[in-house]
């Protein structure tokens, strides 16, 4: 199986023609014929068998060339069916690419399908998706997480090495916590949002999934970037994200918030993570617990912001452009409300609901206006510890993969499991989380390393060390 | 206290209706949610500054420069109403 092998391995395969990208891409799709895990929505056979056949006749130019990648289908993709797992879009065909896509189809990558999801990335297993929930590949009577499941699971799966997701609030680094993969959230306007079909503007980012760090940080170099589409995407230059990889730690200052280590999570979560601090203190590292404000009001800050923009953001479906079709209306406001009624599930609903109550009238003042400010304080928090500090790290989840229909009777559930995640949503910092073992039953349990702005190969130094520490293990 | 009139107005400004049936649990669900948003008014902050997203960008503008987008076949692409060269929808103004 070539897609198990090293990138390097497969790259050299690739130059010396002793495999073409039809082989990878053949591959690829064998194997998702013969999962069960429901990871994707839309496949792309046609068109990546025809893309790689195209790529015979180019020079392999890069480590990511002829390489099979998975999209999170809340990314337009043109000319492919994008539906954010919605039966609002069930029938969308966009008309343009993304720019994280443009990008990926000029590093020669393959699209091999579009991922299952929670619908417009509204939940935290899948659970929500109209197309059906995603098993965990580890365990499947466990849900994958959320809201980019299938992009964690069909990494996990080993159907491909590469997939793009999106993080609100945790829902690149949650799923990959639960299926035992890299994922990262890069720092806010690193990588373009245009065509990030938006559930909270000032919170979405795109970011790559991947089985290894090093190919997490590969594909972050080909996505990031200024764009002219996305006036909240950043000029800073983009670095070599991977020229930190496997240099040594010793002297590099970490954090760890108290918080983080609380009642809030459970015991086999910290004890894998103080038995990891253990190891990099031994390695040179110089490990702090420190307080960080704030950090608790995680939960009613998500609710408040992130929903008031949903509500915003949501309000273009109304079925007239594009999106579900409804026959029976009696007038614009019928139709208007038969369709987002029958296009919506119930979490969608509910959070449109819970941001239109916060925008209206003095609401916005009591409580929109106050979670701006606590915002604002929470950022000059985490900014204070990276004036001393060069990383901080907790666990990415206060525990691991749980059954199924654990939600069903809890609103509160599906924002809690972001819990230790949505904190750098807000301030718009990067952060990753990578396997650091297992629990018991065998579950992954993830680490969480965040980083100061634009700092994200300080966060891969930390990651390829923990990785190359779980190898050792073994 | 959340109530099922609550509800209705919220649906009515989201523009969803609400099956009879769901008025429990929406008012359960959105209760027990608003309960957990009343906490940001616990946090005592020392600042009156605001954070509306963590872009830097100021006055980021464009060329002024004309260029063609789309065309009018692929804005339509998506609409399931189409007329000639509109996109229809119900009547919007009363017959008076």
């Amino acid at each position: 199986m070539y897609l198990d092998l090293d990138i390097k391995d497969i790259n050299k395969l690739l130059k010396m023609k002793k495999i073409k990208p039809i082989d990878l891409v053949n591959e690829a799709f064998d194997k998702i014929e013969k999962s069960n895990l429901n990871c994707f929505i839309t496949l792309n056979k046609e068109e990546a068998i025809k893309k790689a056949i195209e790529l015979e006749d180019k020079e392999v130019d890069n480590l990511l060339f002829g390489l099979p990648i998975a999209i999170k289908d809340n990314i337009v993709t043109k000319n492919l069916r994008t539906t954010a797992a919605s039966h609002m879009l069930e029938d969308f065909i966009p008309i343009y690419d993304a720019t994280v896509i443009k990008k990926i189809n000029d590093a020669n990558m393959i699209i091999i399908g579009k991922t299952n999801m929670d619908e417009f990335a509204m939940g935290s297993t899948s659970e929500t998706s109209y197309f059906g929930p995603v098993l965990n590949p580890i365990d499947n009577s466990k849900v994958a997480g959320g809201s980019s499941s299938g992009s964690a699971a069909c990494v996990a799966a080993g159907l491909t090495r590469f997939s793009l997701a999106s993080d609100t609030g945790g829902s690149i680094r949650q799923p990959s916590s639960f299926c035992g993969v890299v994922g990262l959230k890069p720092t806010y306007g690193r990588v373009s949002r245009f065509g990030l079909i938006s559930f909270a503007s000032s919170l979405d980012q795109i970011g790559p999934i991947t089985k290894t760090v090093l190919e997490n940080a590969l594909l972050l170099n080909v996505i990031s970037g200024y764009d002219v589409n996305d006036l909240t995407s950043s000029k800073e230059i983009v670095k070599d994200y991977t020229s930190l990889i496997g240099k040594d730690i010793s002297g590099l200052k970490i954090a760890v918030p108290n918080y983080y280590m609380s009642d809030v999570v459970s015991i086999s979560v910290k004890n894998k993570i103080l038995s990891i601090i253990d190891i990099l203190k031994s390695k040179g590292a110089k490990v702090d617990y420190i307080d960080i404000p704030y950090l608790e009001y995680a939960i009613p800050l998500y609710q408040i912001i992130a929903l008031a923009e949903a509500s915003s953001n949501l309000a273009r479906y109304d079925g007239v452009r594009y999106g579900l079709k409804v026959d029976d209306y009696k007038d614009i406001n019928d139709l208007y409300k038969k369709t987002r009624t029958l296009g919506f599930g119930d979490e969608v609903k509910r959070r449109i609901m819970i941001g239109t109550y916060i925008l209206s009238g003095e609401n916005a003042k009591n409580y929109y206006y106050k979670a701006l400010k606590v915002r604002k304080s929470l950022t000059d928090a985490f900014k204070d510890v990276f004036l001393k500090y060069d990383l901080i790290i907790g666990p990415t989840n206060t525990d691991v993969a749980y059954n199924f229909n654990v939600l069903s009777n809890d609103a509160l559930k599906t924002f809690y499991d972001d819990l230790l995640t949505i904190p750098v949503n807000m301030a718009g910092l990067p952060a990753l989380s990578i396997k650091i073992g297992e629990n018991e039953f065998n579950l992954p349990i993830g680490m969480h390393i965040i980083g100061s702005y634009f700092c994200e190969d300080k966060i891969y130094q930390l990651a390829s060390m923990i990785e190359k520490i779980r190898e050792d293990v073994k | 206290m959340v109530t099922n009139e609550m509800i209705d107005h919220l649906a009515d400004l989201s523009k969803l209706y609400i099956n009879e049936k769901d008025y429990e649990k929406y008012v359960k669900q959105c209760s027990d949610i608003l309960t957990e948003i009343n906490k940001i008014n616990l946090v005592e902050i020392k600042t009156d500054e605001i954070m509306i997203s963590p872009s830097d960008n100021v006055n980021c503008y464009s060329e002024d420069v004309i260029e063609s987008h789309i065309s009018k076949d692929l804005a339509f692409k998506n609409a399931k109403r189409v007329k000639g060269d509109y996109i229809t929808v119900p009547k919007v103004l009363g017959d008076e």
